[in-house]
């Protein structure tokens, strides 16, 4: 998982894999410029990321009270709040809640937070149905898969891959019309929701003031999950709050356009409590799991905590060249593209992630796109330092930078070094480019020029000197 | 748990004692928002009508404009016998529940579910049975064309996800500019149980292909009432 052997291994086969890049390109291409559209028709879209960006710096630098604030408020309106530190901590609790209500069946709304302490798996090892009930998650879960894309889970599948999913998995007669493919899963899913015992759901935003989560959705299943079983849990990260009502309408201004290329997400939900004894319907118990897992560690960087801002918008996917080659599975986890590499060797440790933050081009269209200004490439070069000082860098890297350090304390021989590969090249492969074992395999070698960067620089610098003394 | 509640509130102390360098914003952004504002916001209330209307559409929804209740009952009719309806829904609001006896008066044979009459959890059954629900919104926002519902006067949310076709009365008078507005208008306390809907359920999650009505209504119809 994210391992540089998992990710070696994953970018080869993405790199082969002609469908897959013409997949993601279609859909991301189509995300960015839905997005745009939106972002012409309002005049304060600036203004509406440094309100955000304005927001989540207030709360991250003051979490503590802010997340004491939240648990009061919870609790004043009914909810459980139980707190964890890890992934299997949370896992624990929530497989606790299930045993202690006798729950058999569960059904889920897509979560990045779930899928990320793997709670799937965990619940269905101790014997309880789970079932993903977004289109894409329900998908990628009967594929065997995780999702490849923080929006758009199953955005790497064909129609034609998914036809034949439903065929085999659900028995349906082969179509590969997406409609009557939406149908079958309707119809499966829609007893699903009538007879579950739990349902899960992520949080998108937390208000402090008054102790209430936000759910955002277009199918509409989360509100199905949050609203028909006894049972309501939801899990969510220490870094979803945001202070108090007001500042929601910002976030929802700009998150649906970041993500979906919407101008607002179809159905915006918020609970404040089991809702049962009061109107006759919805879960009589809600519970909230705030999820640490490696968060309040970034805290004690001053700067990369800024990482915590983010909305899961997946925008940064969409514009990064970098994941739209590769796609999603590549990463080897729940978090992907610009932002995933910066939280792999957060989340996972510098010694298993250490080669993700390489995936990246440093192009920089992830800042320029972030809906919260988050300076994704910044971290993404303060990831690599760390991953350097901490002596979790490549043995080729190590190399490279020693005999680069040698050669630049000694000018006569770097001289050398950078005048002999130019004329190697025009005297046995006629200019033609070196082959380097691994990296030429996807991609030509450029070639050195042979009057060298030197002698070019130098003239340069006679150039400049002239002209200023002519003026 | 408190053991972990208390590690994990230390563990954060400890990291935000550490004096942030996350860059500020050095822009007035809040006259940006205001003014931005104020120039995407149509002046006068028939141009804020036609706002919604064409988001409303944009999003798939459909939109008509109707004098009084009465309007309302007959379009409703209509509606349920072109589509040969058999069984419809209400959600709680006084107003539905005039506008149904209305209907009734004059067309029988069409079973009505009154959802706030019936218990848990036979509700939920007979909501997937009904093809239509009857609902009437607290306010609409012109910029999305969405409708927003406060559980405290629907006292009811499923006929507005398991049916079909969502039928959702509103009051011109209730038209917000934005979702800002909404949210200084509402108090915290009616913020609890609430929800928006702007237009039918969708997914584009096969090849980004926009299909309507996922795991909600398929169909969404807003009746404005004229001030």
């Amino acid at each position: 998982m994210a391992s540089p052997k998992y990710i070696k291994k994953y970018v080869r086969q993405a790199l082969k894999d002609a469908v897959l890049r013409s997949a993601v390109d279609n859909a991301t291409q189509s995300t960015v410029e839905a997005r745009q559209e939106i972002i012409d028709q309002i005049p304060h879209w600036e203004g509406l990321r440094q309100k955000c960006h304005a927001i989540k710096k207030e709360v991250i630098d003051h979490l503590d009270r802010y997340l004491e604030q939240f648990e009061d408020q919870c609790i004043q309106n009914g909810i459980q709040v139980h707190w964890a530190i890890d992934g299997r901590e949370a896992q624990d609790i929530i497989l606790g809640i299930a045993r202690e209500h006798h729950v058999q069946k569960v059904v889920k709304s897509k979560s990045l937070t779930t899928e990320e302490i793997q709670l799937n798996q965990k619940l269905i090892e101790n014997g309880i149905e789970t079932l993903e009930t977004d289109l894409g998650e329900y998908i990628i879960q009967l594929m065997g898969q995780i999702p490849s894309h923080l929006v758009i889970p199953a955005l790497h599948l064909t129609r034609k891959q998914i036809a034949k999913l439903f065929h085999e998995k659900i028995g349906n007669p082969y179509t590969e019309d997406p409609t009557e493919l939406l149908k079958v899963a309707r119809k499966k899913l829609r007893e699903k929701f009538l007879s579950a015992d739990m349902g899960i759901t992520g949080v998108n935003f937390a208000l402090a003031e008054t102790g209430t989560i936000c759910v955002i959705e277009n199918e509409a299943n989360a509100h199905l999950t949050l609203s028909l079983p006894n049972i309501h849990v939801a899990v969510m990260g220490i870094e979803k709050l945001i202070p108090g009502q007001k500042d929601l309408s910002y976030f929802l201004n700009l998150l649906a356009p970041n993500a979906t290329g919407q101008k607002s997400s179809t159905f915006i939900n918020l609970i404040g409590g089991p809702s049962r004894e009061k109107y006759g319907e919805g879960p009589k118990e809600v519970h909230i799991v705030l999820l640490d897992n490696g968060r309040s560690n970034l805290l004690k960087d001053p700067k990369m905590r800024e990482i915590l801002s983010c909305i899961r918008c997946g925008a940064c996917l969409n514009v990064c060249p970098v994941y739209q080659q590769i796609g999603g599975h590549a990463y080897g986890w729940v978090y992907m593209g610009p932002i995933g590499i910066n939280l792999i060797p957060q989340y996972l440790g510098k010694a298993v992630g250490r080669y993700a933050p390489y995936l990246c081009s440093l192009c920089k269209a992830c800042f320029e796109t972030c809906p919260v200004r988050i300076n994704l490439p910044g971290h993404i070069l303060q990831n690599r330092k760390d991953i350097v000082q901490s002596g979790h860098s490549q043995w080729v890297e190590k190399i490279g930078m020693s005999v680069w350090g040698f050669c630049a304390k000694h000018p006569l021989f770097y001289r050398f070094v950078t005048w002999f590969p130019g004329k190697l090249q025009k005297l046995l492969l006629k200019e033609k480019p070196f082959l380097v074992p691994g990296y030429t395999r996807e991609r030509a070698f450029a070639s050195f020029d042979s009057k060298g960067f030197r002698k070019q620089f130098h003239r340069y610098l006679h150039q400049q000197d002239s002209f200023s003394k002519r003026s | 748990m408190d053991a972990s509640r208390y590690k994990i509130l230390e563990k954060i102390k400890a990291g935000t004692r550490i004096h942030s360098q996350i860059p500020s914003a050095t822009d007035d952004f809040e006259k940006q928002i205001i003014d931005g504002l104020e120039a995407i916001t149509p002046k006068g209330n028939q141009a804020l009508v036609d706002q919604f209307k064409n988001e409303l559409e944009l999003v798939s929804g459909e939109f008509h404009l109707i004098r009084n209740d009465d309007e309302a009952a007959e379009w409703i009719s209509q509606y349920l016998t072109k589509n040969k309806v058999n069984k419809w829904v209400i959600s709680g609001e006084t107003r539905c529940q005039q506008i149904a006896d209305r209907i009734h008066q004059k067309m029988g044979g069409i079973e009505l579910v009154e959802t706030t009459q019936i218990g848990w959890p036979k509700r939920k059954t007979e909501l997937a049975d009904a093809s239509v629900a009857l609902v009437e919104a607290s306010f609409a926002i012109a910029d999305i064309g969405s409708l927003v519902f406060r559980c405290d006067q629907t006292r009811t949310s499923l006929p507005h996800f398991l049916s079909d076709c969502v039928i959702a009365i509103v009051e011109q008078k209730r038209l917000l500019a934005n979702q800002h507005e909404l949210f200084q208008k509402l108090s915290s306390e009616e913020m609890k149980h609430l929800f928006m809907m702007a237009g039918p359920s969708r997914t584009a999650d096969i090849e980004k292909i926009l299909i309507l009505g996922v795991h909600g209504p398929r169909q969404v119809i807003v009746l404005m009432l004229a001030s």
